[in-house]
């Protein structure tokens, strides 16, 4: 009976992190900018990748579940790793903002300006008029 | 049981021919190299899984073998295009 309800949580985490995966991986296919997909692509390993990890832990023996959650804890630390390299590169060599970007507040904190040499076409306005905002 | 892991892993594997899209099409090296990563750690995710179904466990260190190469791998390209050398 112990197993029954092991194998029940298994499965349960099995189908939510693929659903998950799923979510994430039709908002990276559409959403409009660099930015957006790197939050999208951080939902589908640790909403995606991680739980399903979790789920072997609940449905192998022991000491393959241990090789599991191994595998789950160092994507859970390398992510945010990756996603902060990969924002930071964008940011500094000037990918676009994108449509949906209201303003930007780094440039507006460092006027010399940290970011690369292509400038921002977004739709939304500038740092200069963005103090009124607040 | 095993039909539930199987239709997990076909979802998987469409999942990464989606990422295969991005990387075709991405309007920036970094949107093609966050595919990249993303295929990694799905492909990763797909030997646990072939693990599971299978039965054969030895196949999780393929999994966490995949998952370290793609971390190490994404960051280097990062730093790469960053500052246009390795170190």
């Amino acid at each position: 009976m112990l197993t029954d309800a092991l194998d029940i949580i298994g499965i349960g985490l099995l189908l939510t992190a693929t659903a998950l995966a799923v979510l994430g991986v039709v908002s990276f296919l559409r959403l409009p900018d660099l930015y957006s997909r790197i939050h999208a692509a951080n939902m589908v390993i640790t909403g995606g990748a991680v739980p399903l990890f979790l789920a072997l832990l609940f449905l192998a023996d022991s000491r393959t579940g241990l090789k599991a959650l191994a595998t789950a804890a160092f994507l859970l630390v390398t992510t945010p790793l990756v996603t902060h390299v990969l924002a930071r590169t964008a940011y500094r060599r000037g990918v676009d903002l994108g449509p949906v970007a209201a303003r930007d507040d780094l440039a507006a904190a460092s006027p010399g300006g940290t970011r690369g040499p292509a400038p921002s076409t977004g739709g939304g306005p500038g740092p200069g008029t963005s103090a009124e905002d607040t | 049981m095993t039909t539930t892991v199987t239709a997990c892993l076909v979802i998987l594997i469409a999942c990464m021919g989606a990422c295969i899209y991005r990387i075709a099409r991405g309007p920036d090296a970094l949107d093609r190299l966050l595919a990249f990563d993303l295929l990694g750690v799905l492909l990763s995710a797909s030997f646990a899984l072939i693990a599971l179904r299978e039965g054969a466990w030895h196949y999780l260190e393929i999994s966490l073998g995949l998952a370290i190469l793609a971390f190490v791998g994404t960051v280097a390209v990062a730093h790469y295009i960053e500052r246009g050398r390795l170190f």
